[in-house]
């Protein structure tokens, strides 16, 4: 009682001046949500949409699906057998919370994001032969802050304030085996103001002004005018005006074909910014994004993330909210961005309550006609893996080692780099097609002909060979190696039939090899469900 | 008496006729070019970066817009740009439309408005004409596929180049992918043109190979019916494509060994001349719809040196094409449409560029149902905007359908529930080129 008396009667004397006080407020000091609570809501929120709107959600996924789809979504690719078999065999009612933190703390997991939000910031490498090369430091640099748990709203400031290295006649100097940097970014976008603007609004505001560089969007209302305002934030990174002192210079631009020049301002309210001598526009610009003044930001990486897990944003498409387009559960995404931005833009607490909400745990069966709508999560939705995701899953399932030297992985050299080209392709994982020609690759090509023949494959001569398996051993262990799951018992039953009697060519090895092959070509393998 | 006689059925009845010079044989001739049945084809031809047709198709010789090229004659009436003489000669077969005009003068929006015929709208995926003609002309039983596209430049506009809301079974078969912008002359376009992994491994006996294939495709089954999304849809497809393709005798189309050194040489030894090559071979089996990509175009600086050495490319392709398909009897019923996203200004830049214009550009439409030797639509003498009645992208994609012997205003269910004419029906068809 008396420690607490002089703590409230400073807080006493305290308050009314405060109340006094011209000024900007204080910062309100908002304690740090917990994970369990805001899970709780965010699961209220999806339990109360359901039943407004009468749909019989999906039953919980198996622990296989789960333990799967949690591999492939958090480190990139499938369980091992062993991992998979420990999982659906434990008997912990934790136990999926305690993955999710497993995997969230391995290694796979920062390579794989890496890679995820490499791919998402700079889509310009797939089609750009020159920048093929150019995007390792920019990947390590991510990674190496996603191993710090880096706030995102700070990643962020650094790539849009990256220093531009450029010498005193305005040559680029950069260097290919530069220390890891985000400086790809203002590369990938030609070091033009209105491709980094561009860039910058789709990615890290989720508004898509692009149209509107030319002439007035014609959907959404975005004036030329207010393009070229935010462009002008961004005049510094052009290599002619990087070393121009003149702080004037660097906020403003001509809007191009005319004799029109707009100074920075910032997107919504059009306000002239609170410029300050010290720091660049792009700096000034970097802490209006992420001051959480602005609806924009918090809300677009939840959603992006959001879809990143559940396939689908809860505002879709990602990048053009609008009063046309509004969130499906508004009070959903306002909970987690709320809790976002009051978790410091923490992206692993992101990451784990998006994985332990309810619409994450469901199975991807459709059981009911209701959950067909893929709008309203529930139930999951299925997904196609990424040309990495698939080539790292086959590896896994197949054991497969890469015999090309690991500097060189990354690139276009060796199998994976090969099968990598084959693969990629930059539409929405839940869209994604396969083509004629990836059919022809897994079912004719060298690789998969390696892994499926006991000859040539260490895994299945393996598994043929092992003698403490019966044919049902063999077959739970090619199931368990490649969809993490137990055969059903007439799956069981059809392929054991099909094994004994050596499939076509009466040989049972060939048989064994018969099915893995049907495995690894399957839908339920090369899909992300 | 049906109209689907074969060639070779037809001289058998006019010869037992015993009257080659009977009246009514060419009227009965002239019905069977008309009969949609008979097999056609079209090739689409995309200049890919918006091509100056203001150097190529509609010159301007005496304008100080007109830059230094010249024009030749290619029909009657008829002049195009010098650095095209081979095509030249086929002018009685070409048709260009030089009162071309959109507003889009970006790259994605333009790319996609000419191959989809529509606007990008949000949620709707606009099919690629590709996929809606091959869905109207071609065969769902058909071994080879109904759609070719070789080496598309995508990055422009992605959702421009596939099947959009008509679904994964009318996306293209792409051969020589990889390749960005404009295709480096002597590159060895020959392999990159053969379909990757066609063939079983010699190790598997073609019974191995079905009874591993019927494994897989219960599992599949059985995975759709739990799972009825388009994923895995398309993944089944895309497998039964497949096995179709390499069960297929056609595929040898995509050999180009087999083929005289002379003729490859003759359409070209890059990847857009072995595939306007392609592209006739698979005509001759029936393809009904191949596209031939170049790229390049976007000659914002050194218009000229790049527009000669472009044509250096496209000539000897497309002329060749026209030779050939016409030697062949074929170009009666193969149609070809010639177009980039839109044209080059008539003012030349600083850098002796032109940049992107939108307001006044041409296409050539050639062959099958089109009634070539002229230039329809003109643009004012300065080449600045189009001196008559604009053509619309929908009106010469309607008119591309009318002379394939398509009813353009035919619908497709969409992905956003309302049914979508295959052309939009603001279009009016050119009526002065179809035959």
């Amino acid at each position: 009682m008396s420690r607490i008396f002089p703590l409230t009667a400073i807080l006493l004397a305290v308050a009314p001046a405060a109340a006094q006080q011209k000024g900007p407020m204080p910062r309100e000091v908002i304690s740090k949500p917990v994970l369990a609570d805001v899970v709780r809501n965010l699961d209220r929120h999806l339990n109360d949409y359901w039943t407004r709107e009468g749909i019989t959600v999906a039953p919980s996924a198996d622990d296989g699906e789960f333990l799967r789809r949690l591999s492939l979504d958090l480190v990139g690719k499938i369980p091992s057998a062993s991992e998979s078999r420990a999982f659906i065999a434990d008997k912990d009612p934790q136990k999926r919370s305690k993955k999710i933190d497993e995997l969230l703390a391995r290694p796979g997991h920062l390579n794989h994001f890496a890679n995820v939000l490499r791919q998402t910031w700079v889509p310009q490498v797939t089609d750009n032969p020159q920048l093929q090369f150019a995007f390792p430091p920019f990947e390590q640099w991510i990674r190496s802050r996603l191993k710090d748990n880096t706030a995102m709203d700070k990643m962020v400031r650094e790539i849009l304030t990256v220093k531009t290295l450029f010498n005193a006649r305005g040559a680029q100097t950069f260097q290919q085996n530069q220390q890891d940097t985000p400086f790809l970014f203002l590369q990938a976008n030609e070091f033009k103001p209105e491709n980094v603007a561009a860039a910058a609004s789709r990615l890290f505001m989720g508004v898509k002004i692009e149209c509107a560089q030319c002439h007035n969007h014609p959907f959404a209302p975005y004036k030329k005018e207010q393009f070229w305002e935010l462009a002008a934030f961004f005049v510094e990174v052009q290599p002619a005006i990087a070393n121009i002192s003149d702080v004037k210079v660097k906020r403003e631009i001509k809007i191009p074909d005319t004799a029109k020049v707009v100074s920075a301002r910032f997107f919504d309210d059009g306000q002239e910014p609170p410029w300050d001598e010290k720091k660049s526009p792009r700096e000034t610009f970097a802490d209006w994004l992420t001051s959480g003044r602005n609806n924009y930001f918090a809300r677009n990486i939840v959603n992006r993330t959001w879809a990143h897990f559940l396939g689908r944003g809860m505002i879709e498409p990602i990048d053009e909210p609008s009063e046309d387009n509004p969130p499906v559960i508004p009070e959903l995404i306002e909970e987690l961005s709320k809790a976002f931005i009051a978790s410091g833009y923490d992206l692993r607490f992101l990451y784990q309550t998006i994985t332990r909400s309810r619409a994450y745990q469901l199975t991807s069966r459709q059981t009911h006609e209701s959950q067909a709508n893929v709008k309203s999560f529930a139930r999951m939705s299925v997904k196609g893996m990424t040309g990495e995701q698939l080539f790292d899953s086959l590896a896994q399932a197949t054991g497969y080692l890469d015999p090309t030297p690991a500097q060189q992985r990354q690139f276009s050299f060796g199998v994976r780099g090969q099968f990598l080209t084959k693969f990629a392709s930059t539409e929405k994982l839940t869209e994604r097609q396969t083509s004629i020609l990836q059919a022809l690759t897994m079912m004719n090509g060298a690789f998969m002909s390696d892994a499926t023949s006991t000859d040539r494959s260490q895994f299945l001569a393996g598994v043929v060979d092992a003698p403490f398996l019966d044919v049902k051993g063999r077959i739970e262990v090619l199931y368990l190696a490649s969809m993490s799951r137990l055969p059903t018992p007439e799956e069981l039953e059809r392929h054991t039939s099909y094994i004994d009697r050596g499939g076509n060519s009466s040989d049972k090895n060939k048989a064994i090899g018969d099915l893995f092959w049907a495995i690894l070509n399957s839908s339920e393998f090369m899909l992300n469900h | 008496m049906t109209a689907s006689l074969s060639r070779r059925d037809w001289f058998r009845v006019s010869a037992g006729l015993g009257a080659a010079a009977s009246g009514w044989l060419p009227a009965f001739a002239a019905d069977a070019a008309r009969n949609p049945q008979r097999k056609r084809s079209v090739i689409l031809l995309w200049m890919s970066g918006g091509p100056a047709t203001i150097d190529l198709f509609d010159l301007k010789p005496g304008h100080a817009n007109g830059g230094p090229f010249r024009p030749i004659e290619a029909a009657p009436g008829l002049q195009i740009g010098e650095h095209l003489p081979r095509l030249a000669k086929h002018g009685k077969s070409l048709a260009v439309v030089r009162s071309m005009s959109t507003k889009e003068g970006d790259h994605g929006r333009g790319t996609y408005y000419l191959r989809t015929g529509n606007l990008p709208q949000g949620a709707i995926q606009f099919p690629t004409i590709g996929s809606l003609v091959s869905k109207e002309i071609g065969s769902a039983s058909a071994e080879l596929p109904n759609f070719v596209s070789v080496s598309p430049f995508r990055a422009f506009s992605q959702g421009a180049f596939g099947p959009g809301f008509l679904g994964p079974n009318y996306a293209p078969l792409v051969v020589g992918e990889g390749n960005f912008g404009a295709p480096q002359p002597g590159q060895d376009a020959d392999r990159s043109l053969r379909v990757q992994d066609l063939s079983r491994p010699g190790n598997v006996s073609p019974e191995q190979a079905e009874s591993r294939y019927d494994i897989l495709k219960e599992m599949d089954q059985s995975f759709i019916a739990d799972h009825p999304t388009v994923v895995a849809q398309s993944h089944a497809s895309a497998y039964d494509r497949a096995v179709r393709l390499m069960q297929s005798v056609g595929a040898k189309a995509f050999d180009l060994s087999e083929e005289p050194i002379k003729v490859r040489d003759a359409y070209g030894r890059n990847l857009f001349g072995q595939g306007c090559l392609l592209a006739r071979r698979l005509v001759e089996r029936g393809v009904p719809f191949i596209e031939v990509n170049l790229g390049g175009w976007d000659t914002h600086q050194n218009n000229f040196d790049a527009v000669q050495r472009l044509c250096g490319i496209l000539d000897p392709g497309w002329g060749t094409l026209m030779t050939d398909l016409e030697s062949r009897g074929l170009l009666e019923s193969t149609t070809i449409i010639w177009m980039g996203e839109f044209g080059r200004t008539p003012r030349i830049n600083q850098g002796k560029g032109r940049d992107h214009f939108p307001n006044a550009w041409s296409a050539v439409l050639a062959g099958g149902g089109i009634k070539g030797g002229q230039a329809y639509g003109k643009t004012t003498e300065d080449a600045t905007k189009v001196d008559g009645e604009p053509t619309s992208v929908p009106s010469l994609l309607a008119t591309l359908c009318k002379a394939v012997g398509i009813d353009h205003e035919k619908t497709n269910p969409s992905n956003v529930g309302r049914p979508i004419r295959i052309v939009d029906s603001s279009a009016k068809v050119i009526k002065d080129i179809v035959a």
